[in-house]
């Protein structure tokens, strides 16, 4: 999705670029005649000409206000979904710049819940301070699952050494929570 | 975490959708009389704003003339830095009246990858160098086997197989931007 973004950012860039230039240029060409009379590329004489009578009230005009929210939708929901959570961890050295993604850890946090005894299925998530794992337990103590997952899952996210550890909240599904 | 483009993409994409939806939504609501009857019924060109443009206040022209530039350079260093890929050929081991002495930057790449991938934990490995010649940076994206203790294999990223390249190179530090994805597998869904 962030190549696809890239793509999009770049033919908006081209477009804006592309109108910007000719824009200064028209305002150039028609203050100063130079280097012939207005218009240089731009017919815009005719294009308010055919714009004029037009009104806000008719049916083409909102198809086209309608087509330019659709448009402004489909470019917020192309950013929200290229962005790319990154969590950082530690290193040894300043040049080193290490990070994990956060689907990563949901889905190590996620399988390892689901390695603890008695534990039948397991989801997770994580946010910038919290992580929250939910374990379905069948024939087991739910109390004593619950514990035993959240000592493994403390020492596993202790081992990733974040450099904001987040908080753990671990759910057992059905039975209680803490 | 270097994609500074990547986060600025999104920031100016949800700004541009932003405005569009706002210029839209405000059509609309014209059109639906939001802001009265006379509104709607009057023509999409705005007679002031032309009359304000030649009449009145023509130096307006040219402060739109110079904000349109603006814009357009500004949207043209925009679409130079998607089409950059950084990259980079070689890096320079050494610089002398002689000559310079330089390592093909894919060899190196290539020369760390196979290091990393000597780690038993590490599934894959993908390894780009960018920047600069004299000051090269290493893109590391490791993929890590299901259930490895990350801090043992961070120690060994850190101070086996980047030491290695910083060495070979000769350089005091070399700057990497190492990403780890653990568990390795198919792609899921993240809840």
């Amino acid at each position: 999705m962030r190549s696809a973004n890239r793509l999009i950012v770049a033919l908006l860039a081209l477009v804006i670029a592309g109108a910007g230039l000719l824009t200064a240029a028209e305002v150039l060409v028609a203050r100063t005649s130079w280097p012939h009379d207005p218009p240089l590329v731009v017919p815009y004489d005719d294009w308010l000409r055919y714009l004029r009578p037009h009104t806000w009230d008719e049916n083409v005009v909102r198809l086209i206000c309608i087509g330019v929210i659709v448009l402004g939708v489909l470019l917020i929901v192309a950013a929200v979904l290229g962005r790319e959570h990154r969590v950082a961890l530690r290193s040894d050295s300043p040049d080193i710049h290490l990070s994990t993604s956060r689907g990563s850890l949901v889905r190590a946090l996620r399988k390892d819940a689901a390695k603890v005894p008695g534990v039948e299925a397991a989801s997770a998530r994580i946010g910038r301070r919290h992580a929250t794992v939910a374990a379905t337990v069948r024939l087991a103590d739910p109390d004593a699952v619950q514990e035993q997952l959240r000592t493994s899952l403390t020492e596993r996210l202790t081992g990733m050494a974040l450099t904001t550890a987040p908080g753990l909240t671990v759910r057992i599904k059905g039975r209680r929570s803490s | 975490m270097k994609d500074r483009t990547g986060r600025w993409n999104c920031w100016l994409l949800a700004s541009i959708g932003a405005l569009l939806v706002i210029l839209g939504a405000g059509g609309v609501t014209m059109g639906a009389r939001g802001f009265g009857a006379d509104r709607a019924g009057s023509s999409v060109i705005y007679p002031r704003a032309a009359q304000l443009l030649n009449r009145e206040q023509s130096w307006l022209w040219w402060v739109l003339g110079a904000a349109a530039l603006v814009i357009a350079l500004l949207a043209v260093y925009w679409l130079i830095v998607q089409l950059r890929v950084g990259r980079i050929g070689t890096v320079t081991l050494s610089r002398s009246h002689a000559g310079d002495s330089s390592v093909s930057a894919s060899a190196l790449a290539e020369a760390i990858r196979v290091d990393a991938l000597a780690l038993p934990e590490v599934d894959r490995a993908k390894v780009r160098l960018v920047s600069h010649p004299d000051r090269p940076e290493v893109l590391l994206a490791i993929w890590l086997h299901e259930g490895v203790d990350l801090g043992a294999v961070r120690q060994k990223l850190e101070h086996d197989v980047l030491r290695h390249a910083r060495e070979s190179l000769g350089l005091p530090s070399l700057r990497t931007w190492l990403r780890i994805e653990l568990d390795a597998g198919a792609p899921e869904r993240v809840r």
